[in-house]
């Protein structure tokens, strides 16, 4: 068997049409993905507009210099990346590799980060629940606004996690020689996932830290 | 791909941290209503950077095109559905 009838599989008429089913594939499972964040999205967004006063003030007692720092680090996680993409399909295999690498670091720094937030969170009695120490009139509306907040931020995590595990196993599969320059869709379709992931953040990061004014 | 993808990408992610820099800093000046819609809006943007650029939607067949757009068409209706019924609740005949 040759090396490119080995990189076909036997459903698809030629590698570009193969490409394109990957790809298309991808962007439907985001699709689903974007339903999922969505209806959150929306959640947080009536119960905000039903408490803005409560929510606003509930904000500020996130750490605004964590979140934007966590940006960033996203934002350099995703550039990496995008490179490692372009580089596995000009065949350089150690550029993808390190560059891969950049990007498993750097979402471990988003979940070190994260979870140093979360730690401050709870010793401060913000944890919804019994560890919830926060009292007054607005008290369960702040509460509320924790709910929010550790829901979208912990289900980002986990898709953040996942996002980790799936390019740990592409550097595997590189190292391996089962990712290939020629056949390189599986590191584009696990690229299209961490993007989104970046993008999840994008829109959580000002709806729960920016939008109530500092 | 090679150079000049590259080159994009690279400003791409410097527009991407500007843009960051701008939304945390517009949230530090107080103009109500105006926050949220300067936050929507640089997030539009960067999303719109993230997925031409990084996700190569610019250059991607045209069917990854309409699943994108019927997503996000989709999201608007259970947007407008949901929050044109809080906000008319209040309304009396």
């Amino acid at each position: 068997m040759s090396t490119r009838a080995a990189e076909l599989a036997e459903q698809f008429e030629d590698v570009a049409q193969q490409r394109e089913a990957s790809t298309l594939g991808m962007w439907v499972f985001l699709a689903t993905e974007v339903m999922f964040f969505g209806a959150l999205f929306l959640a947080f967004s009536v119960t905000r507009s039903l408490h803005v006063e409560s929510f606003s003030q509930a904000a500020k007692h996130l750490d605004i210099l964590a979140g934007t720092i966590n940006t960033a680090v996203l934002f350099t996680s995703s550039f990496t990346t995008a490179l490692a993409v372009s580089a596995l399909q000009q065949g350089q295999l150690k550029r993808v590799i390190g560059l891969l690498s950049v990007s498993i670091v750097l979402g471990g720094l988003f979940l070190a980060i994260k979870g140093h937030e979360y730690h401050e969170k709870w010793v401060e009695g913000f944890f919804p629940g019994n560890a919830f120490a926060v009292s007054g009139p607005a008290g369960n509306e702040v509460e509320l606004f924790f709910l929010f907040y550790f829901i979208l931020t912990g289900l980002h995590g986990i898709h953040l996690l996942i996002a980790l595990g799936v390019t740990a196993v592409l550097v595997w599969l590189i190292v391996t020689n089962r990712v290939t320059p020629t056949r390189s869709m599986p590191l584009e379709a696990s690229a299209l996932y961490w993007h989104f992931v970046d993008i999840v953040w994008v829109f959580v990061f000002p709806l729960l830290y920016l939008i109530g004014g500092r | 791909m090679g150079a000049k993808t590259e080159r994009s990408f690279i400003g791409v992610y410097l527009w991407l941290c500007l843009l960051l820099a701008g939304t945390v800093g517009a949230a530090f000046l107080h103009l109500g209503v105006i926050n949220i819609i300067i936050a929507l809006l640089i997030a539009g943007i960067q999303i719109t950077l993230i997925a031409f650029y990084f996700m190569q939607l610019r250059r991607s067949n045209h069917l990854n095109w309409i699943v994108a757009i019927a997503s996000l068409l989709w999201l608007s209706i259970m947007f407008a559905l949901v929050i044109g019924d809080y906000a008319t609740r209040s309304w009396t005949g």
